[in-house]
């Protein structure tokens, strides 16, 4: 095939040519057809209807003769024989022409016989002519009409013979015409056959290679990179096809790079999470267990195989997964799991994915372990309790010795000398309460110190607190008091507990207010808890302890001399507070004072 | 003038204790272990015993038991004076009959108060 042809615009223009090859085709014996109908019917006209108009012009003339002799029988002499002479030339012109148009076999005779007749006719003419006019009348019926109507009936016969002719030939015609509306139709309908085959075809040759390109495309655009299109022709298509091919190359080439980079993501994710020591692991809205770091795993004795199943069918531990689904930050996040005969402490951290419109993805979940640290935690809480223990029997001798000397038991001493043993004794004092404290704190956070609930009248508690600072508070010129305090606060406490609670920070409060300060106190039911508040209008604190402060050993203004506080006390506090389930903060401006607040359950809330 | 064993490992607690003591008007004797403690009560038959609890060769609460099962000490008021003071220690003292429980570090006029007490309501050797 030549190049140009090779092309759709080729292929197509090929079609075309011979959709109009064939079309000339048609055209072509369409008329030749005409011209053989038009040949058969002008040969109708040319032989048979020149002989029969020939015919009926002999026979005309043949009867004006005859008319002419009846003329002359009938006196009309010069007349007659004009006209019969007139008649004679006709008659010839019409035979000569007859003689002329000769077409059909047998036509020769009967000319000859009319030529022969004729001459007869003439001959007896001429006769009668000479004859007596007497005797015309009886030559004329006796030998003219006989040769008269000899003469007519051969000249009929001739014009029978062409009329037979000319329905022959008009039958001819009438099947010429026949056959050619049959072969037109014929060739036509072959003609259509062929444009439609054709049609077929070229349809079939631009549209099978579209089809598979689209079918190509349409599984590419469902990320499937593998399909490629085998290319057969070298036209349009067959580049367009051959340029879709390179595009998917390219395609999977760019595939192949995501994907690299993809799984080396992966790779590098999981490679993480392995890495993580604590264990992990991710959890769906269904609590389904969707991954696990090899941690995680170990901790749980569980394999790959137990993934996406719901978190209690694989690790069965409700208070487990009610911690790691919590958002409430003030609910402890420790849990107790005794694996393999031992007893392990985690802290549960969970971090949940959102999506758009706010709905829980999944929760990554880590678990801290922090045996270790509460092992630690155990063994300095026994630290301090046994050095505390180890404290109390030299301070008793010390504080009993400053005590002797201080009463002059043991003989007097000077001014300077009571003042530095004022001073040793004042230090010892602190040690003390420092060891108390280290004491009551560390067996508080032990476990130690039984909290005693019970039904406890928060308004008696207040007031017997109280108390015991009234000489203070006189000596200092503050003034404490009460104020807005509901009626009948009944919570479900330990009364010495919340007392100490509140006497502390009102020892807080006294230490850090200035002479002719104000410290008031304050209870309310806020909800199921009743709000215990002690404020004052000393110096404040500032915002970066305000956290802080609750944590031991830290002192805010740790620069007033007069602060002697152990700096345990709200450490204490808080423990107290929250093994009440209940919580304690502070606002305070420097400067301005503090007011402190915890809240504790109400009694018909709690029982 | 009533007679007070006191027993404690501290020998400096001892000394104060002896002194504080002689000077508010009693006669005292010391025992630094368990041993020594109740060898002296036998001996020396006190009024008044303040009782240790930690203490070597034998704990203040087994000295404690057999004080009480000699006919000469079982009478004797005891009054432990210890730094460990939990509270199953401060039960077990209860249960056990002791006079008093003080915990260290004791102040000169909470002690002197409480032994006056029991010596008042326990013997009449004075």
């Amino acid at each position: 095939m030549p190049d140009k042809l090779k092309t759709l615009k080729g292929k197509i223009f090929l079609g075309f040519l011979l959709v109009v090859l064939i079309l000339i085709m048609v055209s072509l014996w369409a008329i030749n057809n005409f011209i053989n109908l038009s040949d058969s019917i002008n040969n109708i006209m040319v032989e048979n209807y020149q002989s029969i108009k020939a015919s009926e012009s002999m026979i005309e003339s043949l009867e004006r003769q005859d008319s002419a002799m009846l003329m002359i029988l009938n006196n009309h002499n010069s007349e007659g024989q004009k006209t019969f002479r007139e008649n004679e030339q006709e008659f010839l012109k019409w035979l000569a022409r007859a003689e002329d148009n000769i077409t059909i076999k047998g036509e020769s005779n009967y000319i000859k016989e009319i030529n022969s007749n004729y001459t007869n006719y003439l001959e007896l003419f001429s006769e009668f002519k000479e004859i007596e006019s007497n005797q015309r009348r009886n030559f004329y019926y006796t030998d003219i009409i006989n040769n008269f109507y000899k003469l007519k009936n051969s000249i009929r016969d001739l014009r029978a013979i062409n009329q037979d002719k000319m329905v022959q030939a008009q039958k001819k015609a009438d099947s010429r015409a026949n056959r050619a509306i049959i072969s037109t139709l014929a060739i036509s309908v072959s003609a259509i056959i062929v444009a439609l085959v054709f049609g077929f075809y070229l349809s079939n040759i631009i549209l099978k290679p579209i089809k598979r390109l689209k079918n190509a495309v349409q599984s590419v655009a469902d990320r499937n990179f593998n399909q490629k299109i085998r290319v057969k022709s070298s036209d349009e298509i067959g580049e367009l096809a051959s340029e879709f091919n390179n595009m998917i190359e390219r395609l999977q080439d760019y595939e192949k790079l995501n994907i690299n980079k993809l799984v080396e993501e992966r790779d590098k994710s999981e490679a993480i999470v392995n890495n993580i020591t604590s264990p992990l692991l991710v959890t769906n809205n269904d609590n389904k267990v969707t991954m696990m770091n090899q941690k995680a795993k170990d901790l749980f004795d569980i394999t790959e195989d137990d993934l996406n199943i719901h978190f209690l069918e694989i690790i069965n531990n409700e208070e487990l997964l009610k911690k790691l689904n919590n958002r409430d930050e003030e609910i402890d996040q420790t849990i107790d799991l005794e694996i393999k005969d031992k007893e392990y402490h985690f802290k549960v951290s969970s971090n949940s994915v959102f999506d758009e419109e706010g709905n829980r993805k999944y929760t990554v979940t880590i678990m801290e372990d922090v045996t270790k640290l509460k092992e630690i935690d155990e063994m300095k809480s026994d630290f301090v309790s046994t050095v505390s223990h180890e404290f109390r029997t030299p301070l008793t001798s010390m504080n009993m010795s400053l005590n002797m000397l201080l009463g002059e038991d043991v003989g007097s001493i000077n001014s300077e000398q009571k003042e530095l043993l004022e001073a040793t004794s004042e230090d010892c004092e602190r040690l003390n309460d420092l060891v108390d404290d280290l004491l009551d704190l560390s067996k508080i956070e032990s476990g130690k110190i039984k909290m005693e609930f019970g039904k406890t009248n928060v308004n008696k508690v207040i007031e017997s607190t109280i108390k015991p600072f009234k000489n203070q508070v006189e000596e200092q010129n503050i003034e404490l008091k009460t104020e807005n305090i509901e009626k009948d606060l009944i919570a479900w406490a330990d009364s010495n507990k919340i007392s100490w609670v509140i006497s502390n920070l009102i020892g807080n409060a006294i230490r850090y207010t200035p002479e002719k300060g104000k410290i008031l106190i304050g209870a309310k039911r806020v909800g199921s808890n009743i709000e215990i508040y002690v404020e004052d209008n000393g110096i404040g604190i500032s915002e970066e302890y305000q956290d802080s402060i609750f944590d031991k050993f830290v002192r805010a203004n740790n620069n007033d001399d007069s602060a002697s506080g152990t700096g345990l006390g709200l450490a204490i506090s808080k423990e107290i507070v929250n093994a009440h389930n209940g919580e304690i903060w502070v606002d305070s401006e420097e400067g301005e004072g503090s007011k402190f607040y915890f809240r504790i359950p109400r009694y018909r809330h709690v029982v | 003038m009533s007679k007070i064993l006191v027993v404690d490992d501290a020998k400096n607690i001892l000394l104060v204790l002896k002194m504080s003591l002689k000077k508010a008007g009693y006669e005292v004797i010391t025992a630094m272990d368990g041993i020594t403690a109740l060898e002296k009560a036998q001996e020396e038959d006190p009024d008044l015993i303040l009782l240790d609890i930690l203490i070597p060769k034998m704990n203040g609460f087994l000295v404690f038991e057999a004080l009480k099962d000699e006919p000469t000490t079982a009478e004797t008021p005891v009054i432990f004076i210890s730094a460990k003071a939990e509270d199953e220690d401060l039960e077990k003292a209860r249960e056990l009959g002791a006079a008093d429980f003080l915990i260290k570090p004791v102040k000169q006029e909470q002690l002197l108060k409480n032994i006056e007490k029991h010596l008042e309501g326990g013997n009449n050797n004075e």
